[in-house]
């Protein structure tokens, strides 16, 4: 079972696997990075999204039938990517317009308890059994080791989708990127 | 991948031209500009057409009216302008000089 969400692009409803969606939300976000110093920013992307809204619609059979990241991806490639669409600009000022950030997550895939350990390993980029070893050791000097543990836990967010799975390890959050980590995962 | 750089290069230079010429013969969505564009292989990604196209808008080369569709909302229909005319006309010419220039550059040597 999957969720979806609908969107409406161009004037058109769409219904969107979650997957899917994010996808498509990356992309139109890298575009309008790229675009952003474009005096027609807004055309450009008014019709970009009209044009994919045309593609999608080509593969609708029926009525509510759910779109796919195989879909949008197949869109994508026809549209064609940030880089590919005009690089008129130099090349080094379109890497600082996809600059990767870390977040500090909790990493669900490799806990212990709440994956705060290996939440401060990604983001320090330390093995998190360092801080393990350290939470360990502060429980014999009183709880407060324990105290902040917890505190932490409730703090922060964990990563769930798999953009905040990129942000955690300082990978920048790009359609490319986010299909790599769907393909990890199945 | 050198020499394909160097032909999309090429391509990207006239780019402009071509959209201009296809208008020149009448007024077009972008679908069709982008079919006829594909099939000349002028451009990869159809993405590429929607800057360029807004570029020459702005610079009063083109304009669009929008048009009723039978399935969906409607859409951008592409006209040149009197501007653009006379715009493509001196890029004509510039690409007729241009290609003189090589055959001379390449049959002199």
């Amino acid at each position: 079972m999957k969720k979806t969400i609908s969107v409406n692009l161009s004037g058109n409803m769409f219904v969107l696997d979650e997957d899917a969606y994010q996808v498509l939300d990356n992309y139109l976000k890298q575009l309008n990075r790229h675009f952003a110093n474009e005096e027609g920013k807004q055309e450009i992307i008014a019709d970009i999204e009209a044009r994919i809204a045309e593609h999608l619609k080509t593969n609708i059979k029926v009525e509510n039938q759910v779109i796919s990241i195989d879909e949008v991806n197949r869109v994508i490639e026809i549209m064609g990517k940030p880089g590919d669409i005009d690089d008129e600009q130099p090349a080094s000022d379109s890497n600082s317009n996809y600059r990767s950030y870390r977040k500090m997550y909790r990493d669900l895939d490799d806990k212990i308890l709440g994956g705060v350990c290996s939440g401060m390993g990604h983001y320090w980029r330390v093995e998190p059994v360092l801080f393990r070893i350290i939470f360990v050791l502060t429980l014999f000097w009183g709880g407060l080791g324990l105290l902040i543990y917890i505190v932490l836990w409730i703090v922060v967010p964990p990563a769930l989708t798999a953009a905040q799975k990129l942000e955690m390890r300082g990978e920048p959050v790009t359609a490319e990127n986010i299909g790599k980590s769907f393909d990890k995962k199945n | 991948m050198e020499i394909e750089n160097a032909k999309a290069q090429m391509r990207k230079g006239v780019l402009e031209l071509c959209i201009l010429s296809v208008l020149s013969r009448g007024d077009a969505y972008a679908n069709d500009l982008i079919n006829k564009l594909k099939d000349a292989k002028m451009i990869v990604v159809e993405g590429t057409l929607y800057p360029l196209l807004t570029r020459q808008k702005n610079a009063g080369l083109l304009s669009y009216r929008w048009e009723e569709s039978p399935q969906g909302p409607p859409r951008k229909y592409y006209s040149i302008t009197e501007v653009g005319r006379a715009y493509l006309n001196d890029l004509l010419n510039g690409w007729d000089d241009l290609v003189k220039t090589v055959d001379t550059i390449r049959n002199n040597s």
